[in-house]
């Protein structure tokens, strides 16, 4: 008997497809030739392994993030959980009621009205009839469609139509939910009100697991986190931790199969990409090899989260009378997060010619992961600054990795930026009682 | 707290055949039954008057032709009322044919998203099916008040009567919705069921016309059975009893439908 604080064990989880869809006749040629032979339907070329010997276990009140490429096995991994898909080999125990959600507005009927609605989608997801019943006020309000609830759901907008589906999942109080690549339904609004929800859910104690390729969505709502990789589980740990993984991964992938010729392994996975560096040419400017390197270093050494950073790049004015405004743009993950540029503004309006630009960024900001940089540069007049003659941005102009030289258990934390302070630690002497007197007091203030 | 163990691998038993869990699932096979009726008569004015109309247009043109026209003779019974029982049940067994055989296909979008024992599929349609059997029952029943024909004690069989009907129909769509899945042309077998089923089945003529050396081939025919006993239900007419062979085909059919049904079932998420 399993633990009881276990919600989802699983152990030796197999998912085997057959490689090629069988045509009738080639499968009785087949079994023709299977009977003859000792090892009877399986021949290991003709199957491959979208799930291979999983061992996990999640425990009760966790949320779980579930991260790999196209193919890794997530989805597959989930509707075996869903009970959609049977598996091949393995045992999985479910301690709780699953509610899972593959896709948003699963079993809609469109000229059903919301309220039929509510009660099909409910019973197929196994929830009894009187529970859904009970539910059933939360469920639309939340849904926010309280007016149209007896409308057939064909007339419903996209939005509502989405929001009623999803508010079915989240509102029918099932131990255990299953997300898969279904929480970006709606506009930023039901977003928030999805976001808060999630939250109240763990607050409750349930069981999430996510399978998302959005790893802010991931970093927002799992403190851990699995990464599925060919079938197996390449890593499972803090959320943090594994999303650099996983991404160690995929630019490892990206620049050594794809494109041999830019760098080798070691150098793209933990260091600057000097290799995507590109530059623009046109009749105003030209912008060659922005770069990013840890200063007093090599361009080729490891950057660690000590180490201040220098970005360079260097560009021709090719007129005279040109303000030149160079700005670069930070992302994690596709993530736009910081925007920095030169303060020093009256230097630049410049003479036609060659120049060579750097900016530092100080230590202890970034967080252990990998970025990108965007260079953004403005050309305008200097006798009329407001009118911008040249606007460009250069996409992926360079990308590099930070290793954050912090203890281990600091690399959970999921995030861009990762500022290490002082901060004061002191006995506390008044009791808490007195603390919050305190404090009211300060308010009446 | 309800623990469930999903387990990768089948045999082959009774236990594998998951029949508690469809019991389970029964309020889905009402609500997927609702969506159904609901649907089909969405945005209609008529609404279910249309199958009542669809009932008694059929009754009229079979009355015309073999009735009036060919003059079948059916003894004391007038023809009407000799050939409809047969008509709706035949009509009630082809409905599930088609629609139980193919509602796996039908459904695979839901299949490949959410769970539940998909045994549920044909049976709700068969259910769907039923609403209309009962209005073709409603007019039988109109018409034998109209032509002031007695009724027997035998009515109180005609449950049973729609129970082996429902299951001679789903002992061939079981089957046929399982072998869809992997074989699309077992699509293409169900027209043949349909269209043939009805000449070597006793629905517009009497078995009696048949010569009595061949009678043993409508024995073995389960709807032929399913037919005369409607008759003897509702129009007191004798019931042979060498029908009862019927049931072995379909016996042998429906249950090893269920378990081909059950092998597929474990695989139809990934080949649909």
């Amino acid at each position: 008997m399993m633990d009881e604080n276990i919600a989802i064990y699983i152990s030796g989880l197999s998912k085997r497809y057959p490689r090629v869809q069988k045509k009738f006749g080639i499968s009785i040629g087949e079994r023709i030739r299977d009977f003859f032979m000792k090892n009877k339907h399986f021949r290991e070329n003709d199957y491959f392994y979208a799930l291979h010997d999983i061992n996990l276990s999640i425990n009760k009140g966790e949320s779980v993030g579930i991260i790999g490429r196209n193919g890794a096995g997530k989805s597959t991994l989930l509707k075996i959980l869903a009970e959609v898909v049977e598996p091949t080999e393995g045992v999985i125990e479910i301690n709780g009621t699953v509610a899972s959600v593959l896709e948003i507005g699963m079993g809609f009927h469109p000229e059903l009205t919301g309220r039929e609605n509510v009660y099909l989608s409910g019973t197929m997801l196994g929830i009894p009839r009187s529970i859904i019943a009970e539910r059933f006020n939360e469920i639309v309000e939340f849904a926010g469609v309280h007016d149209f609830i007896d409308t057939p759901v064909k007339h419903f907008s996209s939005g509502m139509y989405l929001r009623l589906a999803f508010s079915v999942v989240v509102n029918v109080d099932a131990d255990i939910l299953l997300f898969d690549e279904v929480l970006s339904v709606g506009d930023s609004e039901f977003h928030m009100k999805i976001f808060q929800k999630i939250n109240e859910l763990k607050q409750q104690g349930k069981t999430i697991l996510l399978v998302s390729h959005n790893i802010h969505d991931i970093g927002k709502f799992c403190e851990r986190t699995v990464f599925l990789s060919k079938g197996c589980v390449a890593n499972s740990g803090a959320t943090g931790s594994v999303i650099t993984d996983y991404y160690d991964d995929i630019f490892e992938f990206l620049y050594s199969e794809g494109e041999k010729k830019l760098l080798s392994k070691s150098r793209v996975v933990s260091n600057n990409i000097s290799g995507l560096n590109k530059g623009i040419e046109n009749e105003y400017i030209s912008v060659a090899s922005p770069r990013v390197y840890a200063k007093g270093k090599s361009p080729d050494d490891d950057i660690f989260s000590s180490d201040d950073l220098v970005f360079e790049l260097n560009f021709e004015n090719k007129n005279d009378g040109q303000l030149v405004d160079i700005a670069w743009s930070l992302s994690q993950y596709d993530n736009i997060f910081m925007i920095f540029t030169a303060l020093n503004k009256g230097k630049n309006n410049l003479d036609k010619g060659k120049y060579f630009i750097s900016g530092f960024l100080p230590a202890n900001i970034l967080n252990d992961s990998h970025f990108r940089v965007d260079v953004r540069i403005v050309v305008s007049c200097a006798a009329e600054p407001e009118r911008v003659v040249f606007y460009a941005n250069i996409p992926d102009a360079a990308a590099f990795r930070i290793h954050g030289d912090f203890p281990a258990h600091e690399k959970r934390f999921f995030g861009p930026l990762f500022l290490r302070t002082n901060w004061n630690f002191s006995v506390a002497t008044e009791s808490a009682e007195d603390k919050q007197n305190m404090s009211d007091q300060h308010m009446e203030k | 707290m309800q623990t469930k163990i999903i387990r990768g691998g089948r045999g082959n038993s009774w236990k594998q055949l998951r029949l508690k869990k469809v019991w389970q699932y029964r309020s889905l096979i009402y609500a997927f039954t609702m969506r159904d009726i609901k649907s089909q008569y969405a945005q209609t004015k008529l609404g279910i008057v249309w199958s009542l109309i669809q009932a008694i247009t059929a009754a009229l043109v079979i009355n015309l032709f073999f009735g009036i026209l060919i003059k079948m003779n059916t003894g004391s019974i007038p023809y009407i009322l000799y050939a409809f029982p047969g008509m709706m049940s035949w009509y009630f067994f082809s409905y599930i044919v088609n629609q139980a055989g193919t509602s796996l296909v039908q459904s695979q979008h839901i299949i490949k998203k959410v769970y539940f024992p998909k045994l549920i599929l044909p049976l709700y349609k068969s259910l769907v099916g039923m609403v209309e059997h009962l209005i073709w029952l409603a007019v039988f029943f109109g018409m034998a008040l109209l032509m002031a024909f007695p009724l027997q004690i035998t009515l109180l069989a005609l449950p049973i009567c729609i129970l082996t009907n429902i299951i001679a129909g789903l002992s061939v769509a079981v089957w046929l919705s399982a072998l869809t899945v992997r074989y699309r042309d077992a699509s293409h077998i169900i027209p043949f069921v349909i269209g043939f089923g009805v000449f070597v089945t006793p629905v517009f003529y009497k078995a009696a016309m048949i010569p009595e050396a061949y009678h043993f081939l409508l024995y073995w025919n389960p709807m032929a059975g399913v037919i005369e006993s409607y008759r003897w239900c509702l129009l007191g007419m004798p019931f042979d009893i060498h029908y009862i062979y019927g049931f072995i085909p379909m016996v042998v059919l429906l249950v090893t439908g269920l378990f081909y049904f059950r092998k597929v079932e474990g695989i139809i998420a990934d080949v649909i």
